[in-house]
Parts: structure tokens; sequence; C-alpha cells
């Protein structure tokens, strides 16, 4: 068994041999990015029999595993964890390849089963992100291909109960036409923007700010703006922790626009905080090769938060 | 350098901190929308102020205002505006596979009745802070029956209850297929309940309560079948007032198929961009003032009117400027000349001497019409000279009672700053008015980004000094360029709608910038909609929905099922981006076909169609041209 590794955060080769040990499932989504096939290429081979790779369709909300049949996300995914996993287990999460709605979704599934002894999510940083030529300022990094809209990630379906006003709070990614989107969407009476700082590469913390500079002036929210490390799930948990703290009469709407880790933070939080916070998102349906290469990759061990 | 202070940031009424009554300015027609008991379906596009004025309506705004008045709020309060918005975060949750449509009806129709009768418990808390219920309990127990629990004894225990009710409903839709289906309540029993029973109450007697739904468009159509049953079916003491855009209204059918919504009976419409068009430029100017009346030093000198800020060119003065940067050449010499030269029947002493006093004009202007109006077929060029020396001497001249000037001088703008290779300046109130197309939000974002270029550039909004021409129109051209990007957003069609819409400005750019045309200013097309695909048809719903396209028509918008042939406009808010004009110019005839290949077709397709209609000498932009903040003089030479 792992230990004492709680909140910590490992590069993969401090902590591979002791993963390959002691991990009992592994689970990928179906990207095909270079990123995507990094992990899921080593363990699918290494662990074939330990790998579950999942396809998810946003807007049908179905999945198929391994290849394997559709099933309804709301009601058969439960079955599909509850066939598999097993008090004690460690489970093994790339949320690189997973899709942002997916990877909320198990999160919180795998919070309502058994007690497991670790939890371990893996995100490998890509070399550079696909750069738009003869395109706006605003439009440079489309990394996307459009967006099925806003509708909630499966699960995550709140109110609040006390009709509180309503803070949101964005994790700025590249694409400053989705952060205004989700703004003109949400009737929130206040607005923090979130920034990687610094970003996994020199100056990528000045694209996304760059990117969401009108926003950001046009609502005022230049005293609100708070940095983040790009990469630490555990430092967008922890802002988002004091910025409840800082406003108990705020109910806190999360979009989850930025870093794949970021958004790991923020799915650990709203599901740990159970319900007391919303989560806006816009689906986007994402380019293929969006990304080139790969760096390294990071190893989360957030079991503190399931096990 | 003084504090970064934008009076027209933030302006989005549901955002703003104090949202309504700071900047709220009463249309014309807001004592009739308050007074009518009917129910009322306002239509606007995006930000024409529909939010604003429900949030008015509401109880919250209604509580101010009233209390500003003699005597108590309550008694001064005629009607009871209860606000609820289609927040697409949760009405989208209400649809999928998992389920069926006369499933989901259930759930929604329940969800609907839970969040109503909250806010409107939470409206009745808040009038038991100033007045004593006399039949609580009687009223709760009414409500306990329509959601099947006797329990419930109080306003406070039935607002727990309600709160209960959402966080099961909610647990239900995160978990279909898992949880226990709730026990639905019945359809449009409980906000009828609720009101009927409240109004038993001495505080309420006589009240009105208005249900106010916002973005009604957000709604599916099983979701707009709820709404329209409950709109069908409303009687004394209530009524509901909705707020869609064009083109937002899926279904006009209630949850029993064969009853329909008809707005002889049911409701009456309030257009928007009817109602506030005629008197837009005032109401715009009033909505300014509130926002730069909050500045003290505007204030005390006041110079709180942004037509002050905003000054403008006129098509004159512009004409002027664009020959003044490049003095002495002009580009259009050789085609006048040639023209006047070959002219049959004409003494070679007429035609030096009209060459002469054409050249020897100092309207740039009225230089650049005569070749126009020579160059159009069936003109002669003794008989527009004869007309000029009338115009010249003062005499009545179809330059001025003929309206030539007046129907062609902006083209002749356009047909100079392309031939002279200067850029057309977007500014002045004016200007800006147009470009909004009677948006108040695109206005508001037009003097936003105004003030912001303007303050990089070390304005300081305390000298009060108006806004020099260039930065109005990088901010009206940074504004188009916006727009262009957001357009993606209108899914499922973002991308086919930008990809339209650039390739559509391209081939309206071409018609500017041609100086072979001699009737320049093309900027709608005309099409024959019965001969469109369905698929199509909906796309162009959703460009008009969108604003991206406006439409024109003989009679007045009803619905979709109208739409046969139309006039379509491209949204004035981008014309800064493509360099064309603002205003409803000429028409290119369209055939269906082609407007189904410019919608739908390929890169090469669509090129296919523009060369077609540009004879050969454009293509589409296919993407949103690179502009930066900075970028002060594309297209063209900077000229102060």
């Amino acid at each position: 068994m792992v230990t004492a590794l709680n909140e910590r955060t490992f590069v993969l080769s401090e902590i591979e041999s002791e993963i390959n040990a002691n991990v009992d499932l592994y689970f990928f989504g179906d990207g095909v990015d270079d990123r995507d096939k990094f992990l899921r290429d080593i363990y699918t081979e290494k662990f074939p029999d330990k790998c579950f790779v999942i396809h998810y369709d946003v807007d049908q909300e179905t999945f198929a595993i391994n290849a394997g049949p559709e099933g309804k996300l709301k009601s058969d995914f439960n079955v599909f964890l509850r066939d598999i996993l097993v008090k004690d287990m460690s489970v093994f999460l790339d949320v690189t390849s997973i899709p942002v709605p997916l990877m909320f979704y198990m999160l919180q599934e795998i919070q309502k089963h058994n007690k497991l002894s670790n939890v371990f999510c893996a995100y490998t940083k890509p070399e550079l992100y696909h750069k738009n030529k003869g395109v706006s300022e605003r439009d440079r990094y489309e990394l996307n291909e459009g967006f099925l809209g806003i509708k909630p990630i499966p699960g995550f379906l709140r109110s609040d109960k006390n009709n509180r006003d309503r803070l949101l709070v964005v994790f700025l990614g590249y694409e400053g036409n989705r952060a205004r989107y989700i703004y003109e969407e949400e009737s929130a009476s206040t607005i923090v923007p979130v920034i990687g700082l610094p970003g996994f590469r020199p100056g990528w913390n000045d694209t996304a700010f760059e990117m969401n500079l009108e926003l950001i002036g046009e609502t005022s929210a230049m005293d609100y703006v708070e940095y983040i490390a790009a990469d630490s799930p555990f430092e967008a948990y922890e802002l988002l922790s004091e910025i409840r703290a800082q406003n108990p009469a705020k109910y806190l709407v999360l979009a989850p626009l930025g870093t794949k880790p970021s958004a790991l933070g923020i799915a650990l939080f709203s599901i740990i905080s159970e319900a007391d916070c919303a989560i806006i998102y816009d689906n986007p349906k994402e380019k293929k090769n969006k990304t080139v290469g790969v760096t390294s990759t990071l190893i989360y061990d957030v079991s503190s938060f399931f096990c | 350098m003084s504090e970064y202070w934008n009076p027209f940031d933030a302006y989005r009424p549901e955002l703003t901190e104090d949202p309504i009554l700071d900047y709220f300015v009463a249309p014309d027609f807001l004592p009739d929308l308050i007074g009518s008991r009917k129910s009322i379906v306002i239509v606007g596009g995006r930000g024409t102020g529909k939010t604003t004025l429900l949030r008015y309506l509401s109880y919250e705004s209604q509580k101010i205002v009233c209390s500003n008045l003699e005597g108590n709020y309550l008694s001064q309060m005629k009607s009871i505006g209860v606000y609820w918005r289609a927040n697409t975060n949760y009405v989208t949750a209400f649809q999928g596979s998992q389920l069926d449509d006369a499933e989901w009806s259930k759930a929604f129709a329940h969800y609907i009745n839970i969040v109503i009768c909250k806010k409107m418990c939470e409206i009745v808390l808040d009038i038991g802070l100033h007045y004593s219920f006399h039949y609580e309990e009687e009223i709760c127990q009414a409500m306990g029956k329509v959601f099947y629990d006797s329990s419930i004894r109080s306003f406070r225990g039935l607002i727990e209850f309600l709160s209960d009710k959402q966080l099961e409903i909610e647990k239900y839709v995160n978990n279909i297929g898992r949880v226990n289906e709730p026990i639905w309540s019945i359809p449009e029993r409980a906000h009828s309940t609720f009101s009927h029973e409240l109004v038993k109450e001495p505080a309420l007697e006589n009240k009105w309560f208005f249900f106010l739904i916002d973005e009604y468009e957000n709604l599916a159509e099983y979701q707009q079948r709820v709404i329209n049953t409950y709109i069908k079916h409303a009687e004394v003491p209530y009524s509901f007032k909705i707020c869609r855009r064009v083109y937002g209204d899926k279904t006009n059918q209630t949850l029993s198929d064969s009853e329909f919504l008809s707005e002889t009976d049911d409701w009456s419409t309030l257009d928007l961009n009817t109602e506030l068009r005629p008197k837009f430029a005032d109401f715009v100017k009033n909505v300014c003032r509130k926002r730069l009346e909050k500045h003290p030093v505007l204030s005390e000198r006041g110079l709180t009117n942004i037509d002050y800020f905003l000054p403008g060119l006129s098509i004159k003065e512009e004409c002027a400027r664009i020959e003044k940067a490049k003095s002495g050449f002009i580009p259009y010499r050789g085609r006048l000349e040639a023209i006047i030269f070959n002219e049959t029947g004409l003494s070679q002493g007429l035609k030096d001497q009209i060459l002469s006093d054409v050249l020897g004009c100092s309207d740039p202007l009225l230089r650049r019409l005569f070749l126009c109006l020579i160059e159009r077929r069936g003109n002669k060029v003794v008989d527009v000279y004869q007309e000029y020396l009338n115009y010249v001497s003062g005499k009545p001249s179809k330059f001025k009672e003929g309206q030539w000037i007046h129907n062609n001088e902006l083209g002749v703008l356009f047909l100079l700053a392309s031939e002279y290779s200067v850029q057309k300046l977007y500014c002045g109130f004016d200007v800006f008015i147009l470009l909004s197309a009677g948006n108040i939000r695109d206005f508001l974002d037009l003097c936003s980004a105004t003030f912001r270029f303007a303050m990089r550039e070390g304005y300081e909004l305390g000298d009060a000094q108006p806004i020099p021409f260039d930065v109005q129109n990088i901010a009206a051209r940074h504004i188009a360029q916006k727009h262009l990007i957001e357009i993606a957003k209108n899914q499922p069609y973002g991308e086919i709608l930008r990809d339209f819409t650039l390739a559509l400005g391209g081939i309206f750019e071409y018609f500017h910038r041609d100086t072979k045309q001699s009737e320049p200013e093309k900027n709608q097309f005309t099409v024959d909609a019965t001969g469109l695909t369905s698929q199509t048809r909906e796309i162009l719903y959703k460009a008009v929905m969108a604003d991206i396209l406006l439409e024109f028509r003989g009679t007045k918008y009803k619905s979709k099922s109208e739409l046969k042939i139309s006039d379509f406009m491209l949204h004035p808010i981008f014309s800064p981006y493509f360099r064309i004009s603002y205003t409803k110019g000429r028409k290119l005839s369209l055939a269906p076909g082609q407007l189904e290949l410019l919608i739908k077709g390929s890169k090469v397709e669509k090129d296919g169609v523009i060369r077609s209609v540009t004879k050969g000498e454009s293509r589409a932009p296919s993407k949103v041209e690179q502009t930066t903040l900075f970028d002060f003089i594309d297209g063209g030479d900077s000229i102060e």
C-alpha cells in the first residue's frame, strides 16, 4: 500500500514504482492527443486487465467501457463501478484524457462507493497548444470545434436553498469568449477571475490574462483577480475554501474553464462541499490534436478526499 | 492619473450591484405595461432591455419605487411581480434521453411549481415584516394540498418544505434511473392556488400577481408548452409577462395537443424594436445621462450628454478629410475624363468646360457623385451637368430636390475611402445610434469600449473632453470584431453562422469598395424563403434571433410560419469590421440555392456563390482577421 501521500503532488518518476505495485484499477479517457495517449499506452500494455478506457458522449450522456456497449451515465455508471470497486482498493484516474464532465461525475461516484485506500489522479502536460494563425487576438487559441452549450454536469444540478447573491468564480483559459459566454449566462453579482500562475510554461499565464482582459475590465474585476499554480488542484481547492470563508453570504458558482488540474480542484471542492456551490460549464467539443507532445506527468494523491 | 472609472462598464442589468433603479429609464410604454392585466409577451433582441423591464416590474424593485411614494408601499403597489429567469444551467437539466417529453413535462412542471411558489413565499415573508397575515395557516394548508403534505402551517414552514422539494427534484434529475420519482404536483395548480389564497388577506386584497418569465427562448419545446398552458389558463388575480427573443418561440401549443395560444384571446405582444426605435436616441441619452451623472465633476459641470463626448463628422466633412489626406490627387480623374470625352453629341469646348467645372468643384462629395451619376446607365453627361449647374447656382436641382445627394452620399463616402485608401471612420453619437440599431446594450458596449480605449491613451474623464474620432472608430471596430467572435456561441449553429456572416460581409464589403459600381452601398439581401430547406430556414431564424441579421418585411412579425419573402440586413454593429454602410442600403437578390450554399456550403461552394454575385472579384474571408487593441490604421492610412 502506498502510504502518507495525501494531498501531495509528485512527478511520475518519483512514484511510478509504488503506483505500479499498488494501484488496482486504472481509468483513462479515449482522447487522441499525444498527452492523452501517453500514460494510456504505457499502462494498457503493462496492465491490460487493470485498465478501463472510457468513451463518453457529452451530448447523450452515455458511456462505453473498452469500446463495449453503451450505457446511460446516470443510471448505469454506478453499476459498473459497484461491480469493480472493492474496499481498500487503490485507483488511478488519468484526468488528462478524461473529459471534464466525466471527471466530475466519476469522482463523485467514486466518493459514494466503498472506502478506498488511495485515489491518484494524473495529469500530463503538453509541449504546446496549437495556435491559430491570422485570427484575432482573442480568437487565437481556438481549442475547440464548438460548444454544446451550457448544461449542468451530470449529477451536479444544484441550486441555492438560501437564495443568496451569486459569486461567479471563473478559472480562465485561453479562449476569452468562453468566459464571456459563462458570464453572460450567469446572473452573478460578483465575478472572481482565476488565472494559473505560473502557467505550465513561462508566459502562458499572460496569455490567459490577455485573452480575458476585456471581460475583466468590463466587469471591474481587476481587483478580484486571483492567481494559483496552473498545475495544482490543491491550490484551486484552497483558493475556493478561502473564497467560501470570506463570502459566507454568497453562493459560489464555479466555472472550470482553465487547466485540467484546476478543474480537478474544483471537482474536489464541489464534491466535498456537498451541493453548497454550483458548477456552470459550456461543454466544448474539443478539437482533436489541440495539443502537441508531452513534457511531464504529475501525480496528485487525492486520497484524503475519498478515503 | 486619476482612478480608472469607466461609466459604461458592468452595465448588464443582471450584474449591476444596484441593478435596476439606479439606471432605469422609463420607456413611454411603461404605464401600459404595468397597467395591463392581460398577459403580455415582450419580444426583443439581445440587449434591448427585456430583463431590465421585467426586473423593474418585480416585487423587489416596485417595493423601492413605491416606498418613495406617499403612504405605505404595499398600498401603492398595484401588482406583485414574481420574477423567474429560465436559467440555461437549470432548464437544460430537464432534457435528455433518460425520459420522454411527457415524463419530463411532469418533472419540469413540478419544478416550476416549486420555484415560483418559493419565490412567492419569499415575497410574502418580506411583506410579513410590515403586515400581519390573518389567514396564514389556511393558505398554507391549501398549498399543502397542492404538494400532498398536510403538515404545513406557516409561510416559513412552506418555504422550508419547498426548499426540500427542490433538493428532492434535483436529486432525482441528478440520478435518474437510480432514485424513486417524486410525487409530482399538478401543473399550474401551485401558483394559481397561492394567488387565489393570498388575495384573501386584507393586506393583499385587490392585488394582482404578475408572473414575470425571462429568457423564455431558453426553454425546450415541451417546456414552452408547460408555460403556454399557464398563460392560456391565466385568470383573476394573475397573468404573465414573458420576455423572449424574436423567433424565441418554439411552439404555441399547450400541454393539450388540441389547444394553442392565440394572440387575440390569450396575450398581446409588445415588440421592443418597434416601440423603442422611434425615440431610441432620446432614450439612449437618458440612459447614458444616468451613468455620467455618477461622476461628480461631470455632474457638477452639467456635462452629462453622451453626444458631447462622441463628436462625429458629417459625410461632407469626412469626404473633405479623406481628400485632404492625399491633397492634389484625384484617383478617379482618368475615368471622369474618359466618360466625358467619349460622350457623343457634345462639342469639345463643352466637354472641356464640364471637366474643368467638375474638377474645379471644391466639394469632393459632389465631384465624386457626378462621376457615379454619369456612369449610371441612362444618364447623359449633359443632363447631369445641367443639374449640377442648377445646384451650384442655388436653383432647383435633382442633386438636392431629386435627392441625388441624399440617396448616394454615404455610398460615395465609402467609394472615396476605398479609392484614397483612407479608412472610413465610424464615430459620432448618431453613427453609434445607427450601429446599435435599437439595441441599448450594443450602444453601451460601444461607449464602454470608446472610453476604455481613450483612457488607455491617457484620457481623463474628469477633464470632460470629447473623445477623438479615431479612438471612437477603433472602439467601433473592436466591438464589431467582438460580436463576430461571439457568434460562435449560438449553438448548435455557431460556426455555420460565423462563416455565413463572414461570407455575407465579404460580399457587401466588395460592393462598397468596388469603384466601378455606380450604385454603391449594397448591404441587404432579399430571398424567397419559401424556397429554402427547413434547416436553412431554421438557421436563418437563428441568425435573426441572435441579432446577426435584421429582418424587414411588410407585415409585423408574428411567427416563424410567416417567413416568406424577406429582406435581411447584416446587423449594423458588424459594419465597422467589413467597412460597409450602417444604414439600409440597396438590396442584393439571392436565389434560395445561393443562400443555401452561403449558409451551409463548403468553402469552395461559398466562394462560388461569392464569385457569381461579385462577378468573380471577391472571396469570403475564412477567419476573423487579426486586429490588435492598438491596430489603429488597418485598412488604410491613418490621418488626423
